[in-house]
């Protein structure tokens, strides 16, 4: 059936007031409800009011610690969805997530070198490394001018294995302090966001989920296979390269700078999927605002849930994994594979 | 269309081969299909007659050899203006997720579509669908329908795709005799628009009733073509090495195959017989 209009809009607009609501969730306890509401009152309207210490430090942590962390989560949560949509739609399979061709194992690899040899350029030797291992793997997948799905996850396959052989490396020669960062890192983890991280990877990520929301009607032209997508005038090799291109930008960009935040690009596309059906004219943009609802969510049990604020990366896993088997039990989704 | 020499064929192909793996599948085919016309190509299984449709729709390329659509090389084309030439209807369907009906019929229009389908697409994806008599079938998703139901929607497909040639792999199979009949009578209404039609069918019968024209392959080669008034059942017999009772219906010669010796497995074809002596 097709999905009510009701249900599409709802999608689309549950993340502002959650967004809203995340802002007030936090370990600091110094202001309330009121408080925030009143400041951005203040703040929107441009009133003046004298600041005092107290508002001084609401100001800092609203806007400089909460507000980009917020925004940076939704980016990231939207970018990891669209990427899997485009990927699963692309691959023909439901189980694929943005890292199946070895972009997270590249990024931790390069991450791990950046901090190893204390380059203090993390975020573009995992944005590159990551690149650099889609890459490998498609090459390598690339034979007489076609790539097939089988042999491409194949290479994925071999090629996540090389980084992660490689991370074992570096974290087996590096000294404790180094090695503790590098776990940190490759947990996931939002709690360094602040508006440069945002602003160096909003500009990728933007980019990339905007390519594919103008392509992505072609995702399901793709979705129905190479022969079926050649007949109707589309090249299927030159549609998959379109299509992975931005999905790569995306999520690259997206694990530079919060490390691998796990299940997301699997989970989300499915979820949404179930509510409103495999359209992907429908399925990215909506992908896009739950996804990213999705992630701010989970940050914000993250930031909230125990004293010590615990790595997102951990909870996407944790939540996510049994989540995505207690739907598929339930909604019996027969995937003819 | 004329050209210098006639009509323009729909398509002409030259000196084709083609092998898969080092394993030839076509040897130095020649052919020639007249615009208007329904031209069906017989043969048994491996005979190559899925590997040439898949050719001429240029899913597949040659590995040598020419084949023209309406005058241009088909190789040569852009993929678009080919979508516009040429549509191809394949024998199995592989859908994995669960789109509804009218989002697969929707994709045969992705050679005119740049980003987002516009209303008029998707007006021409409701006709189509009209068309075939599946309207009731919109809104169901695509993986629950029957084999057959899943058949009439992929030639939904192919009509909103409205190329001026159509190439159809067994349109027939997975159908009821309904169907059968419709999927026919559909093919009479395209020619009768001006739709070149070129099909693989199993069923000799139809082609022996419905077609302009038959093309009788054998292992990658024509061994013989002409109206269907012109096949001869001892062909017919050849390309099937099976025995065929010949009837007569509406003045065309139908056959059905002798269940006795067709079903013998250790039955020795008389041409085989033929060339162990």
């Amino acid at each position: 059936m097709k999905p009510s209009s009701t249900r599409l809009l709802l999608l689309y607009l549950l993340p502002i007031p959650i967004l809203f609501l995340s802002l007030w969730i936090g370990p600091s306890r110094l202001f309330g409800w009121g408080d925030v509401l009143v400041h951005f009152w203040k703040a929107l309207s441009g009133a003046h009011y004298r600041e005092e210490a107290g508002q001084q430090m609401m100001r800092t942590i609203l806007w400089d610690i909460r507000l980009p962390r917020i925004l940076l989560g939704f980016l990231i949560g939207g970018a990891l969805s669209v990427s899997g949509c485009a990927l699963q739609a692309m691959f023909r399979n439901p189980l694929v997530c943005p890292y199946i061709l070895g972009l997270s194992s590249g990024a931790a690899f390069g991450a791990a070198v950046s901090i190893a040899i204390g380059s203090g350029l993390l975020q573009l030797f995992s944005f590159g490394f990551g690149i650099l291992a889609v890459g490998a793997s498609y090459l390598l997948a690339r034979s007489r001018k076609t790539v097939s799905i089988v042999s491409l996850i194949l290479s994925g396959v071999v090629v996540s294995g090389l980084f992660t052989a490689l991370l074992t490396i570096v974290q087996y020669w590096v000294d404790p302090f180094k090695l503790q960062t590098i776990v940190h890192w490759t947990m996931g983890n939002l709690h360094t966001a602040g508006w440069g991280k945002l602003r160096s990877a909003a500009g990728p990520i933007l980019v990339g989920t905007g390519i594919l929301l103008l392509y992505r009607f072609r995702l399901n032209v793709i979705a129905l296979g190479d022969e079926q997508c050649r007949s109707v005038g589309l090249h299927p090799e030159v549609e998959k390269f379109r299509l992975l291109v931005p999905a790569t930008l995306a999520a690259s960009a997206s694990v530079a700078v919060a490390g691998v935040i796990g299940l997301v690009g699997l989970l989300v596309p499915h979820l949404v999927r179930m509510m409103i059906g495999p359209d992907n004219r429908r399925l990215v943009p909506a992908s896009f605002c739950f996804g990213g609802m999705y992630l701010v969510l989970v940050d914000d049990l993250a930031r909230s849930l125990a004293s010590v604020e615990i790595p997102i990366g951990v909870f996407t896993n944790l939540i996510g994994g049994p989540f995505l088997i207690y739907l598929l039990r339930k909604e019996r989704v027969g995937w003819q594979i | 269309m004329t050209g210098a020499n006639g009509p323009i064929p729909a398509a002409r192909v030259d000196h084709l081969c083609f092998s898969y793996s080092g394993k030839p599948i076509l040897q130095d085919l020649h052919l020639q299909i007249e615009a208007g016309s329904f031209t069906v190509f017989l043969g048994p299984n491996g005979s190559g007659k899925t590997t040439l449709l898949k050719l001429i729709a240029g899913i597949l390329e040659p590995t040598s050899g020419r084949i023209a659509v309406y005058g241009e090389d088909l190789n040569e084309m852009p993929l678009r203006k080919r979508a516009r030439r040429v549509g191809y209807l394949a024998q199995q369907q592989q859908v994995i997720f669960p789109f509804l009906t009218e989002d697969v019929v929707l994709t045969g229009r992705a050679g005119a579509i740049r980003f987002q389908p516009k209303t008029e697409d998707i007006d021409i994806a409701i006709q189509a669908m009209k068309h075939v008599g599946i309207s009731h079938l919109l809104h169901q998703p695509f993986t629950e329908l029957s084999g057959g139901e899943q058949q009439l929607v992929m030639i939904a497909r192919v009509v909103a795709q409205n190329p001026k040639m159509l190439l159809l792999d067994e349109p027939t199979s997975h159908l009821d005799l309904h169907y059968q009949a419709r999927v026919l009578r559909f093919i009479q209404e395209w020619k009768a628009d001006g739709h070149t039609i070129v099909a693989v069918l199993h069923d000799p019968n139809h082609a022996l009733i419905a077609a302009d024209r038959i093309v009788l392959l054998r292992q990658g080669k024509v061994i013989g073509q002409g109206e269907p008034g012109d096949i001869r059942v001892e062909a017919l017999q050849d390309v099937y090495r099976t025995r065929l009772v010949p009837f007569r219906f509406r003045n065309q010669t139908v056959v059905f195959s002798d269940m006795d010796d067709g079903f013998t497995s250790d039955a020795v074809h008389p041409s085989e017989q033929r060339g162990k002596t």
